[in-house]
């Protein structure tokens, strides 16, 4: 390039454009808003209240009265399917920003200053050496199970997945020599920790967490199917999937929409994360 | 230049400067300590650099050049640590300082504000992540207290101070859509936006083309009439040296060999290292004339020493073509003019 301008300065696309040039970030949203707004407005929507008890109309398969069929208490599939969303996205949501509050912290200073590093990492291998479930069924145990507890469970299982990956991340970036040239222009350590070091994981730490939001997902699911979780009473898919298994050779539906659900879920978060991940690198976005 | 031929520093109370010197560097020494073994990489390091002058310090890798300039910013490596020496700096206000001594808290204050510093990748001296415009306004909204707007104002006009054309549209820009001699501008605007009185450049032109390498000498030095300012300038090119350079350190294995005005320096080098240097570059008309087919590059035979195991005396002796019994003993910095200074026994054979 000469020292005259370039073409380069021509404007760049917005931002509702690059995201609808990227078919599966588009069909992620998509799917993942529909799965929101159903939770979300379940109130509005649900034909029945998700635990109106019918023992005449027990285990009805789907059919235009029941969208979804019922169980075997005559309970609507279809409402609770959605009802259980509220929670099963509280709860993945809540469990993701508390890993990703904990392993950033300690990602960022395990990276950073060389002491806290043999500490933290030795902690980071010791958990992810714990199968997940079974670290979070002993929490789960140790703090007595409730909505809040798996939460929490969850937060902690997964926290030590971004706090790798934020770890390794910094050490290399601390190492690159835009860090050093702002150090030497005087940028205090936690403004280059956040800032320049921080913003550079964004992709990494997105992609990663929404990962761990369907991971979080699928475990409370886990959880509640084994009955660790929330209160059986409670709709969330796992909740509804454990009370179908008996029934799954003369009422699949039951277990087949909260089933479908999940799927949903975690598919369009991980489509999500990888367009999300493009979107946000620069340099990628200038090749589109 | 002042020179101070060797460490002999009195220990004053209050630190002083004559009243033309910005920055003035007595004895230092920085050592790479780990376990039992000890790099040397700065050892017993003195020159002085006067306001609005421009000092060089060249030599070959490894030789302590960055590690100068590095130990002045405060910027060293884990291991690494000044052992001795002090650096005396003078403040916008006028009072002297000690930078080796200085708690990290207040260096902060200095680097950026005080004393800037550019490097020799422009590639990736930038974040990627930011346009060149919030980077420049970041250094000025830390260091003064002005507006977003003001700064702002101050980073464009920074820009054109750097000769860089359409300077409201760069500011938007991110550092890729930029080539390497305009990322080489905007780090040097990022590095004068708070008119800091001492410019570190650690071979800011080493990665660029001859042409952009040349225009970026020429703008250090218009910058420097203007805004006045000292640099202090690494490199191991002594052709850029001659370009923009008042005085000149020469550095090899972590010792200073030669120093001097430039004028003196490459009229009459006196140390084998610095004559053997200036023989390595190239020249068209004489490589052509003499002997007709010659093609060879000029070499200094041999490699630098591992700073680990230096020979003792003379770190030069193993290569040198007028080693003598001598020069198993160190020579001290001998003044062998007015204003220059050669770690030679043999300075008067050369």
């Amino acid at each position: 390039m000469a020292v005259t301008s370039s073409p380069a300065i021509a404007g760049r696309p917005g931002l509702v454009s690059l995201v609808f040039q990227r078919k599966s970030l588009l069909i992620g949203l998509v799917v993942l808003g529909a799965i929101t707004v159903f939770a979300v407005l379940a109130p509005l929507i649900a034909p029945y209240a998700p635990n109106r008890l019918s023992v005449v109309n027990r285990l009805q398969p789907p059919s235009g009265r029941w969208w979804f069929g019922t169980d075997e208490f005559g309970r609507d599939i279809f409402s609770r399917t959605i009802y259980a969303g509220q929670l099963s996205l509280l709860v993945g949501a809540a469990a993701t920003l508390l890993a990703a509050a904990i392993g950033i912290t300690l990602g960022l200073v395990a990276g950073f200053f060389r002491k806290a590093d043999g500490i933290v990492a030795r902690i980071i291998d010791a958990m992810m050496a714990f199968p997940d479930i079974l670290l979070a069924i002993s929490l789960v145990a140790a703090l007595g199970p409730s909505l809040a507890t798996v939460i929490v469970a969850l937060g902690i299982v997964y926290a030590p997945r971004l706090a790798r990956i934020v770890r390794a991340s910094t050490l290399i970036i601390r190492e690159l020599p835009y860090i050093e040239a702002a150090r030497a222009l005087g940028v205090p350590t936690w403004r280059i920790m956040l800032r320049h070091v921080l913003r550079n994981l964004v992709s990494p730490i997105l992609v990663q967490a929404t990962f761990i939001f369907a991971y979080a997902m699928l475990a409370e699911a886990s959880l509640s199917f084994l009955g660790v979780g929330v209160s059986p009473e409670v709709p969330t898919w796992g909740t509804m999937i454990a009370a179908g298994r008996q029934y799954v050779g003369s009422a699949d539906w039951m277990t087949l929409f909260p089933g479908i659900a999940i799927v949903l879920a975690v598919l369009s978060l991980q489509l999500v994360g990888d367009g999300l991940r493009d979107l946000l690198d620069p340099r990628l976005r200038k090749d589109l | 230049m002042v020179i101070t031929a060797s460490s002999g520093v009195g220990t004053g109370a209050a630190l002083a400067l004559p009243p033309h010197v910005q920055l003035k560097v007595e004895d230092l020494q920085t050592y790479f300590i780990q376990g039992a073994s000890t790099v040397k990489s700065v050892d017993g390091v003195s020159f002085s650099l006067s306001r609005g002058q421009t000092l060089a310090v060249v030599g070959e890798s490894g030789s302590g050049k960055s590690v100068t300039s590095l130990t002045i910013m405060r910027l060293l490596a884990h291991p690494g640590r000044i052992v001795g020496g002090r650096v005396l700096y003078r403040l916008r206000g006028g009072d002297v300082v000690d930078l080796a001594q200085l708690p990290e808290k207040r260096m902060r204050a200095i680097r950026g504000r005080e004393i800037a510093m550019i490097f020799q990748e422009p590639m990736t001296s930038l974040n990627p992540l930011f346009t060149v415009g919030d980077q420049i306004m970041e250094m000025i909204l830390l260091h003064e207290s002005v507006s977003r707007d003001e700064a702002r104002v101050r980073a464009k006009r920074m820009l054109e101070l750097v000769e860089i054309p359409a300077p409201e549209r760069r500011l938007d820009q991110y550092p890729h859509e930029m080539s390497g001699g305009m990322r080489q501008r905007v780090m040097i605007a990022l590095a004068l936006s708070c008119n800091p009185s001492l410019l570190i450049a650690d071979e800011p032109t080493t990665a660029l083309d001859v042409t952009i390498q040349a225009q970026i000498l020429d703008l250090l030095r218009r910058l420097q009439k203007e805004i006045g300012m000292s640099i202090l300038f690494i490199t191991h090119n002594l052709g850029v040296v001659a370009e923009i350079a008042h005085e000149v350190v020469v550095m090899y294995a972590g010792r200073v060999v030669e120093q001097g005005l430039v004028l003196n320096v490459f009229e009459r080098p006196r140390h084998p290292y610095t004559r053997g240097l200036l023989a390595c570059i190239p020249d068209v008309r004489r490589d052509r004339t003499e002997g007709g087919g010659r093609r060879l590059l000029n070499a200094i035979p041999g490699n630098v020493p591992s700073a680990l195991d230096l020979p003792t005396g003379c770190a030069f002796a193993p290569r040198c073509p007028l080693v003598v019994d001598r020069c198993r003993e160190l020579p001290p910095l001998i003044p062998v003019s007015e204003d220059h200074l050669s770690r030679c026994w043999r300075y008067d054979d050369l």
